[in-house]
């Protein structure tokens, strides 16, 4: 049962965007990113999955089922579960450092 | 000195007016920097300092020098035996706190042959005692403490004033460099025992040539190691400068861009080193390469 005012989702379709619209700098070093936030005025060294997420996102929202399969394809991973689980929980990493939000 | 006590002079690309009649602050600032700085140019400052005695028994009685920075004292009284060094810290204080025109990293900046190398400040790095030791094998100080980044062109703005040097370094460079213009010893300061190189006179005569910059290298001395020079990921370089600014988060974004321009440009480095012979003939090994 949905908490009242916030909408539910069947699983893994919740949709994520960037925050705060075109608020990121992004820096791909050799093992690295660093991205710089305008939303927060923070910058964070990210790992290569994490920063891949933000790429996506900043090409348009999508959903989780959405990045974990095009995360698959990029990583030669089988979209399973478990896959679909890792990709909710670095959007939950990212989502706690205010550089990616839920649509709705 | 001027009348009512004061004395205008250009370091790198600040004017300051000095307000002072301490005598042997005077004799000790003109001993190291000369009368090459001094400016009647200036109608503008960026600083108005002052070191004066309190007012009130202090004056006298186990007597105290107060720094003042445009009317305001930043810091606690210190004795006014340590008055050069207060001035020395109170312009550092000044430049840190207010110059963020330019990216600032607490760094020492020497330049060869029109590349600059970047020495980032860490604790037990040995930073001033290679530097002053660089300084006097034929490298252009820009500056000891700040790594001036203007932000709009990359390029490293020159900032030469004395190098400070505690405790056993000070005998250290004493050997390294006998030629080298040392200022009276500063007992018991609260960085212990101080004196300051002055910086060499190409390096003053050429406070108004910016560099580019072409190698950023991490010092940490190591008492009894060798000298190894191993190579820097550029994300952590990243991470180090950033930490190591003065004003990486005002700077917000200006210093986020001019930090991925700054590592982006150069070679990295980390160097441990156990002798400062060893360090310099290193630094001179990557500067012909």
């Amino acid at each position: 049962m949905a908490a009242a005012g916030k909408k539910s989702h069947p699983r893994f379709e919740r949709k994520w965007r960037i925050a705060g619209g075109d608020s990121l700098l992004q820096k791909d070093w050799a093992q690295d990113t660093t991205v710089y936030s305008r939303l927060t005025g923070e910058t964070h060294l990210l790992s290569a999955l994490p920063a891949e997420v933000l790429r996506m996102l900043t090409e348009g929202e999508k959903s989780e089922a959405e990045l974990a399969a095009a995360m698959g394809v990029l990583c030669e991973v089988t979209v399973d579960e478990g896959w679909l689980n890792d990709i909710c929980k670095i959007l939950q990493r990212l989502e706690a450092l205010f550089l990616v939000e839920p649509v709705d | 000195m001027k009348k009512g006590g004061w004395i205008d002079f250009r370091t790198g690309p600040f004017f300051v007016r000095l307000e002072t009649r301490l005598p042997e602050l005077l004799d000790t600032f003109h001993g190291l920097y000369g009368r090459v700085m001094e400016t009647s140019a200036a109608e503008l400052f960026d600083f108005h300092v002052a070191v004066k005695p309190p007012v009130g028994l202090r004056r006298w009685f186990r007597p105290q020098a107060l720094f003042f920075l445009d009317g305001e004292t930043p810091f606690e009284p210190f004795p006014r035996s340590h008055a050069f060094p207060l001035l020395e810290w109170g312009l550092n204080y000044a430049i840190a706190t207010r110059a963020h025109q330019y990216c600032l990293l607490h760094s020492a900046v020497l330049e060869r042959n029109e590349r600059a190398l970047i020495l980032p400040a860490l604790p037990g790095s040995g930073k001033s005692t290679l530097c002053a030791a660089l300084m006097h094998r034929g490298w252009r100080l820009l500056s000891d403490e700040f790594g001036m980044v203007r932000p709009e062109t990359g390029e490293l703005v020159p900032l030469p004033r004395v190098i400070p040097l505690k405790n056993r370094s000070i005998k250290v460079i004493r050997d390294f460099a006998p030629e080298a213009v040392l200022g009276p010893v500063f007992p018991g300061t609260r960085k212990g025992d101080v004196a300051h190189v002055a910086p060499t006179t190409d390096s003053l005569a050429r406070q108004h040539e910016p560099a580019r910059p072409a190698w950023i290298v991490f010092p940490r001395f190591v008492e009894g190691a060798g000298c190894t020079l191993e190579p820097v990921a550029d994300s952590l370089a990243f991470v180090r400068l950033s930490n190591n600014s003065f004003n990486y988060h005002l700077l917000g974004e200006t210093a986020y861009r001019t930090l991925v321009r700054l590592v982006s440009g150069c070679e990295r480095y980390h160097l441990e080193y156990g002798d400062l012979a060893s360090a310099v003939a290193q630094m001179e090994a990557l500067a012909a390469s």
